[in-house]
């Protein structure tokens, strides 16, 4: 008996060991399976660079394909037919960022809640009511009428695929080992909704709800008064003085209604940082009569970096540049005989309809003397460790009604639908396809007819010396004003009416001037025929983009590297000497005075070991928070008048209601903020120096750029690269937000095209590889590899540190 | 004899798992082993502890020394460990107490079905 128990006692002491250590605890990875040195965690460290590549067997192909990699891991795919060329890109792309594709689609999709549990379920749900998924599948069901384009984005699904099929637990990325989780099939509709994503990135953020409150609370005249949709000092994408020679019928606006009932809680925001800056430079004003190409968009700076750099070659391809992961073709780049970049054109594309039900039931919704019928859809939100939440989302002809009693939770008769551009089939890819083998302006203009959104301001130029700009994008046609606050949807006439067509939006040419630039800025003068509005115009970048191309003449390669990497505060360029003007010297303390003297001096550039941009930053950040008080006494606090918006008041007004300081008995003056702001200035400068233990502030240890994991792990990210720049800056490098690539092209008609770039990242995903914090330095100090680009593998054969034809 | 015998069978076979078969696979050699031979428990737990430890070390140091702990050094962090060779020292541990235990169920296992038949007779 006793032998009995002994035994039983050790058979299942192993067992449930076993089992204890193979399982997943919160956050806890599970020990034995990942730790193990056959399969664990051991298996994704690599003792070089070129290890990883024997695990490459491409299986699905039709002919031959020379797969060759570069000394910085950029692939260089050489095919004899196209399908054999995007099955490739589909499938070295997920080799090097399988997790991170598919982790930005369960981002986007809302599916985070799978993998993290509720900590996800708040995002997620948000997600939904947005109908990302639902906008990719209307883009999926339209994609199948473009056959061409349809047949090489599925070949690049089956590179995909094949990929994952090929792994093993041993092999898989090690974020999937240590979350717990497999990789998915990848599908067309996660291509479509990596498109999706990017426009919830680039152009839904919108503060329709929040100026509708404000409006009611301020009055019509405070409200233009604090956010102006335009001002004299605008420095336009389209150059100012450009004639329109078409004048589309006048939308007039039917008398507007005001809706004081909104909303208690909005729903997340992206980043307003989210921007870019691209330029084109014709041959007039360089050295040796080249045209120049320069692109750099800023994002949110992460590794796996969002972007993944790619050459694809075929008989009907040779083109090189960044791809997204997941997405077939190239995004920003280049071919032999034209460049291409994008930068954001911000526009109002997301407008917000209040919805009239007729009963309880919510199945039918009043639309002029009409009831239209909606459409429930349920969507179901797997929770790890949980209960499945279901989630009923209504929807109108406008878009999903994202705000409802079930997402408010309150008993108000609040029914809120989204209408959003990219809720409507477009066929996105087409135009990169297209752009891959253009050969001339003429085809890059063609090639942006299919382009719809999130409208870009593409910036190009060709070998035979043009250059151009056209915001690319679908835009509705606006009567004054609509959208820019809560619509009515029981009123047919607050529909949008129409499209503006193609050859009506704003594009530009071989202008006299010899550039093209955008910087996220107003897109032209208010001349423009059509009604154009955002929130969120950028005033800084553009201002300084433009007199830096202005200034600068027999342009070369180094010219350009320099305005991308400009660290000029045009911010504090415009408004130090305003405040430091208003300043009581004669009362300063000794440290004090130590300070003013350093910035009276400064010349603003915030340049990494600059120690007077904090100084500013903190002061002004101050001055604003102060005179904007009464701002955080209203319902949605983080809508505040601009940066610039504030400039301009203090400069313009001498006494303003808005200067007094709520919460003292004093009626406060500009002068007397702007004391009392320096002195608390000096002090949190003094506090931060006793914190970090220092004796100087440098502005690159102050602002502490980093590059995160996306899963925020710290060792799988850095910290405090040397950078200069800032947010409003061209060298927009702020504490998680920046220059995400940084592209240059030189074309010449005589010579080969020829290319630099940069980014903050390496090609290789996996944190277990030499090649994975690869770039940051170089990205931080301004500095650029030269991209290899030859039409033949052979040309390339030296270069390479991998070299392999399939079959 | 028999104990450093086991100790290379079991170091030796456990050296050679290969990836696509799971981890515990380590036990059944232990197991197996004390299923067919007769010793005592703490020698059995012995060598299976020995035998795997040994050979994960020997895995663990090599993959680390090759790969200049290029991701070790980034994992201690995430488990909050303070260093490599501690993380090494661990896992090794780890590896030896299952592969002891498979041990002890298989010699444990034996004890129940040979009888009393060769009951240090033979060392008489």
């Amino acid at each position: 008996m006793r032998k009995k128990i002994l035994f039983l006692f050790f058979f299942i002491l192993t067992i449930s060991s076993v089992l204890i250590l193979n399982i997943q605890f919160n956050s806890i990875p599970p020990i034995g399976k990942f730790l193990n040195p056959y399969n664990g965690f051991w298996k994704n460290a690599e003792k070089n660079n070129i290890i990883a590549f024997e695990n490459i067997n491409l299986t699905g192909l039709k002919g031959p394909v020379t797969v060759q990699f570069d000394s910085l891991l950029i692939p260089h795919i050489f095919s004899e037919n196209d399908l054999d060329l995007f099955y490739t890109q589909g499938y070295i792309t997920a080799f090097h960022r399988l997790w991170h594709m598919e982790f930005q689609i369960k981002a986007a999709a809302g599916e985070l809640s799978e993998i993290f549990g509720k900590r996800a379920f708040k995002r997620d749900r948000e997600q939904r009511r947005k109908g990302i998924t639902y906008a990719a599948k209307r883009t999926l069901n339209k994609s199948i009428s473009d056959k061409e384009t349809f047949e090489l984005l599925e070949s690049y699904v089956r590179g995909v695929n094949d990929y994952i099929e090929s792994l093993d637990y041993a092999n898989y990325p090690i974020e999937y080992k240590l979350l717990g989780y497999k990789p998915e099939k990848w599908s067309l509709l996660k291509t479509f909704i990596l498109m999706e994503s990017m426009s919830d990135m680039l152009s839904s953020r919108d503060m329709d709800i929040e100026d509708t409150y404000l409006l009611n609370t301020l009055g019509k005249e405070q409200y233009d008064m604090l956010f102006p949709e335009y001002n004299k000092k605008i420095s336009p994408i389209i150059p100012s003085g450009t004639v329109f020679n078409f004048n589309p019928k006048k939308e007039r606006a039917p008398n507007n209604i005001n809706f004081n009932i909104l909303p208690s809680k909005t729903i997340s925001k992206p980043d307003k940082d989210n921007g870019s800056h691209n330029f084109a430079i014709g041959p007039d004003k360089t050295r040796d009569g080249s045209v120049f190409l320069a692109s750099q968009p800023d994002l949110s700076l992460n590794l796996p970096s969002i972007w993944y750099l790619v050459h694809l070659n075929s008989p009907s391809y040779n083109s090189m540049g960044a791809s997204l992961p997941g997405s077939p073709g190239i995004i920003i780049g280049f071919n032999d005989n034209v460049a291409w970049g994008e930068t954001n054109a911000t526009r109002d594309v997301v407008d917000w309809y209040k919805i009239e039900f007729k009963d309880e039931s919510r199945s039918e919704y009043r639309y002029g003397d009409k009831w239209l019928k909606t459409e429930k859809v349920i969507e179901e939100i797997t929770i790890k460790d949980e209960e499945i939440f279901y989630d009923t989302v209504i929807y109108t002809h406008y878009g999903p009604i994202t705000y409802d009693r079930n997402f408010l939770e309150d008993s108000t008769n609040i029914n809120f639908a989204m209408r959003w551009i990219a809720h409507d089939e477009s066929v996105e890819y087409k135009t990169f396809l297209l752009l891959m083998k253009a050969k001339n302006i003429f085809d890059v203009e063609k090639a942006l007819e299919y382009f719809h959104g999130p409208a870009q301001n593409f910036a190009y130029a060709t070998k035979f010396g043009d250059i151009g700009l056209t915001i690319a994008g679908k835009f509705p046609i606006k009567w004054e004003e609509q959208g820019k606050f809560v619509l009515d949807g029981s009123n047919p006439d607050h529909e949008w009416k129409g499209f503006i067509p193609y050859e009506h939006v704003l594009k530009v040419k071989n202008p006299k001037n010899g550039y093209v630039s955008s910087a996220n800025q107003h897109p032209s003068e208010k001349t423009y025929p059509y009604y154009y509005y955002s929130h969120n115009y950028e005033m800084y970048r553009g201002r300084r983009l433009n007199e830096r191309l202005e200034a600068i003449d027999v342009v070369e390669l180094e010219d350009v590297k320099k305005v991308q990497n400009d660290n000029f505060s045009y911010k504090a360029y415009e408004a130090l000497p305003l405040i430091l003007g208003k300043l009581d010297t004669t009362k300063l303390s000794e440290k004090e005075k130590e300070i003013y003297s350093s910035i009276k001096r400064w010349d603003y550039f915030s340049n990494p070991d600059d120690s007077n941009t904090s100084t500013f930053v903190i002061w002004w950040d101050k001055i604003r928070k102060t005179i904007w008080d009464e701002f955080d006494t209203m319902k949605y606090s983080y809508r505040k008048p601009s940066s610039f918006s504030t400039y301009k008041l203090i400069n313009e007004r001498e006494s303003f209601d808005y200067y007094d300081i709520l919460k003292t008995k004093k009626i406060e003056s500009i002068e007397d903020i702007v004391n009392m702001t320096f002195k608390n200035t000096v002090d949190s400068l003094e506090n931060w120096k006793n914190e970090n233990k220092t004796s100087r502030i440098l502005w690159k240890n102050f602002k502490n750029t980093r590059v995160n994991h996306l899963l925020g792990i710290k060792s799988f990210s850095i910290d405090n690269v040397s950078v200069g720049g800032d947010r409003g800056i061209i060298n927009a490098a702020s504490g998680r937000h920046g220059p995400s690539w940084r592209m240059i092209v030189k074309l010449n008609k005589n010579k080969k095209t020829e290319a630099w770039g940069v980014y903050p990242g390496g090609q290789s995903g996996n944190p277990g590889s030499f090649n994975y914090f690869n770039g940051i330095k170089e990205w931080g100090e301004g500095k650029y590899s030269k991209l290899l680009f030859n039409n033949n593998s052979d040309d390339n054969n030296e270069f390479v540190i991998f070299n392999k034809i399939f079959n | 004899m028999n104990f450093i015998f086991r100790i290379l069978l079991i170091g030796i076979s456990a050296f050679y798992i290969p990836e696509s078969l799971p981890w515990w696979t380590i036990i059944i050699i232990p197991f197996v082993l004390g299923v067919i031979f007769e010793d005592n428990l703490l020698s059995h737990f012995l060598s299976s502890f020995i035998g795997v430890g040994v050979a994960w070390l020997f895995l663990m140091l090599n993959f680390d020394l090759e790969t200049q702990s290029i991701l070790s050094s980034k994992i201690i962090n995430i488990l909050e460990v303070s260093s490599v060779n501690f993380l090494i020292i661990l896992i090794t541990l780890i590896g030896g107490v299952i592969s002891g235990l498979g041990g002890l169920t298989g010699i444990s296992l034996r004890k129940n079905f040979i009888k009393n038949e060769n009951r240090r007779e033979y060392r008489f």
